[in-house]
């Protein structure tokens, strides 16, 4: 095709061949003329030869169709000619710009006939989720820059992006996440009888031998018997219930709100494992709609890792919705928590308090504050600005928080990097007080 | 397309030779026939490039060119005795042949100093084509001024400078009529005019052409040795075609069709490649693999 500037240089070149021939000055006919064919010559040879060519190019590329967060992963972009004449072109690979690419995933290739070259670079996924990953663009221009021919090689692929072992691994390290989260206070009990005393009662016959309190035989009647009551535990159930909708999709370069509620719940979930207990999820919008019953393997983190890897945040949030969904699936013992900015908060007025779904369930509230996802101002005016925003988002959020406090639910807002220590605590206190 | 090192602007210098010596010849001539006051500002336009940031640079020709027309407009509606303002009296310019040839002069300049200046070569391409004709036809006038008699039928033995171009124009037009009308062309002005320095003007188109080849050549690092064989083949072929199309025309030149010849030649070899760009771009093909 030729360009823009292509044409205006035709269109110039024929005004001048016209006026030369109305002036008849011989000397400055014989310039346009040869400046003329030139680049008529130039075009076609280009049309007719390499910009034509291009589009019998083959390539291939191979890249993981699953890839972890902030871990490098390589592509190979494997051009071949399959004509007999010189192929030279300019390859642009989009999946660079997707994801943080690092190498040659673009350049000028030079491929004699029946030549194959191969590239190689590795990508540095930053955020999590499904990516749908484009096509190789190849370009040649002729040798006057006045023509291009484009071709888009086009085979649409998706990526997932899996949750970062970087960003879990502190977790799973027993000795980190005491010394970070639990400090050292196991609340892991054997399931089933308990250790707790509770206090005596009278025996009955279906009672074990081994419980009796024998102490205390006799100490009434001389005959009676007395049996120990311990504290029953029970395995807690605790479901995650996370908003997925277009408003948890903000932040900047490798900070982004989605990404750090995944991986804070996961890092989460193994605690919770760890402590002998069930983890379930929810994924919600009104897009996404997902769950998972508590189990107390680490299959359901894998089974939360897979599926946020295959999708990436859509739709809008209701918390009427979610609270639907959890009254439905959830168990009465479980523990829930919600998780989700209220980026676009519905309208919480008293009149629609009794509208609200009545749970009945341990429901704690997680407000995660936007203002952790803003990019730092860079001169005073900026941060003036932001300030007196912040200060207005505070005001919005805790007439939230009042407002769900109201219904029954458990609610606080939450920075970016206290979102996991908040849940531990959370989780920690009602497992004292169950 | 664009190149900002030092040899991209003196290779557009010598691209602009020839203009530039014509300018040369004809300047020193024209100096009495032009207005400083309108020539000078239009001349040094191009250097505001330099000083005032790309962004800001661009509202400077459409700034002149409003503030030029209202200029116009007021010396003309002052020059009727419909509007009269003391205060914008000073701006005042007077509508005769010595404005026109200033601003004919001015433009040239422009032109030339943007073609250096310039990033793009089609640009500087443009300038040369553009100031060539403008300048050959301020040349003609005075080469006419210089000897009245050149012209046949033309029955003066002195003439003033605007006299001259309105000659030359005048011949322009009986050209460009007896070649719609009659299909040959007659009383080519420039052809009838035997014009001086034809030898350096020539050496200094062809001097035009290498350096411009030269410049495309070298711009940029990629592909250099892939560029070098397609522009030389370009550049035979189109010197090919261009011997065979002047031979023709020389050869039709004596039945008065040479250059109708060369005219439809230069139209058809400019529509092909034309016609050759459609459908040949962003054409999307599925057959990479991908695994």
């Amino acid at each position: 095709m030729i360009k823009k500037s292509g044409y205006a240089l035709l269109s110039v070149l024929l005004y001048g061949a016209f006026e030369s021939f109305i002036l008849g000055y011989r000397n400055f006919v014989i310039y346009i003329a040869v400046l003329v064919f030139i680049v008529s010559a130039d075009i076609m040879i280009f049309h007719n030869g390499n910009g034509r060519n291009i589009s019998r190019l083959e390539v291939n590329r191979i890249a993981s169709k699953s890839v972890a967060k902030n871990s490098s992963s390589r592509v190979v972009l494997t051009f071949r000619n399959p004509t007999r004449r010189r192929i030279y072109f300019h390859y642009y690979d989009t999946l660079s710009s997707i994801f943080r690419g690092d190498g040659p995933f673009s350049g000028d290739i030079s491929l004699g006939g029946g030549e194959v070259k191969q590239v190689e670079y590795t990508i540095l996924p930053a955020a999590i989720g499904r990516y749908r990953i484009g096509p190789i663009i190849v370009y040649a221009s002729d040798p006057l820059g006045i023509c291009i021919s484009s071709y888009i090689l086009t085979h649409d692929t998706f990526v997932g992006v899996t949750p970062s072992s970087m960003t879990t691994s502190t977790v799973r390290s027993e000795r980190l996440s005491n010394f970070m989260l639990t400090q050292g206070i196991h609340l892991s009990r054997s399931v089933g009888q308990g250790y707790n005393f509770y206090g005596i009662r009278q025996y009955e016959e279906s009672d074990e031998f081994r419980y009796i309190a024998w102490n205390r035989f006799g100490s009434l009647t001389g005959e009676d018997i007395y049996i120990k009551q311990m504290e029953e535990e029970r395995t807690l159930d605790v479901v995650f219930a996370i908003d997925y909708s277009n408003g948890v999709n903000q932040g900047y370069g490798s900070i982004r709100m989605f990404d750090d509620l995944v991986s804070q719940v996961i890092n989460a979930m193994y605690v919770v494992l760890r402590n002998h207990d069930a983890v379930g999820y929810i994924i919600s919008s009104s897009l996404h709609d997902s769950y998972h019953s508590p189990e107390k393997t680490d299959k359901v983190v894998k089974a939360f890792g897979e599926e946020v890897s295959g999708i990436r945040p859509a739709g809008s949030f209701s918390i009427e919705d979610l609270l639907d969904k959890v009254g439905k699936n959830v168990k009465k013992e479980a523990l829930v928590f919600i998780l989700t900015p209220f980026a676009y908060p519905e309208k919480f007025i008293s009149e629609r308090v009794k509208l609200f779904p009545v749970v009945g369930k341990d429901i704690n509230v997680f407000i995660i504050n936007r203002f952790s996802y803003v990019k730092r101002a860079s001169n005073e005016a900026d941060r003036l600005l932001l300030r007196s925003a912040v200060a207005a988002e505070m005001k919005n959020l805790k007439s939230v928080s009042v407002f769900l406090n109201r219904l029954g639910l458990r609610t606080r807002i939450v920075e970016r990097e206290a979102i996991l220590v908040r849940l531990i605590r959370e989780y920690q206190y009602r497992r004292v007080v169950a | 397309m664009t190149d900002h090192r030092f040899s991209s602007y003196f290779l557009k210098f010598v691209i602009l030779l020839p203009p530039i010596f014509l300018l040369l010849v004809i300047f020193p001539r024209l100096w009495g026939y032009v207005n400083p006051d309108i020539l000078i500002p239009i001349a040094l336009l191009p250097l505001l490039r330099p000083i005032l940031k790309e962004r800001l640079f661009s509202y400077v020709y459409p700034a002149f060119t409003i503030f030029f027309l209202l200029i116009t407009l007021y010396s003309m509606l002052s020059s009727a005795g419909i509007y009269k303002n003391s205060i914008f009296n000073m701006f005042t310019i007077s509508l005769n042949e010595v404005t026109v040839t200033s601003i004919i002069l001015g433009l040239s300049i422009l032109l030339i100093e943007e073609g250096i200046l310039t990033k793009k070569i089609q640009r500087t391409v443009g300038s040369v084509i553009v100031t060539n004709l403008f300048l050959l036809e301020q040349f003609a006038a005075l080469y006419l001024m210089a000897n009245p008699t050149a012209v046949p039928y033309l029955n003066s033995t002195h003439l003033t400078y605007p006299e001259a171009l309105f000659a030359v124009f005048s011949l322009e037009g009986i050209s460009l009529y007896s070649f719609v009308v009659n299909g040959y062309q007659y009383l080519l002005p420039l052809a009838i005019l035997n014009l001086p320095y034809e030898k350096i003007i020539l050496a200094l188109f062809l001097i035009s052409i290498i350096s411009l080849l030269i410049y495309l050549f070298g711009r940029g690092d990629r592909w250099i040795s892939e560029r070098a064989v397609g522009l030389g083949v370009s550049v035979t072929a189109g010197s090919l075609m261009a011997l065979v199309i002047l031979f023709i025309q020389n050869a039709l030149s004596r039945f008065y069709y040479g250059g109708a010849f060369l005219l439809f030649s230069l139209l058809f070899i400019s529509i092909v490649p034309m016609a050759m760009s459609r459908n040949s771009y962003n054409i999307r093909i599925d057959r990479h693999k991908e695994r």
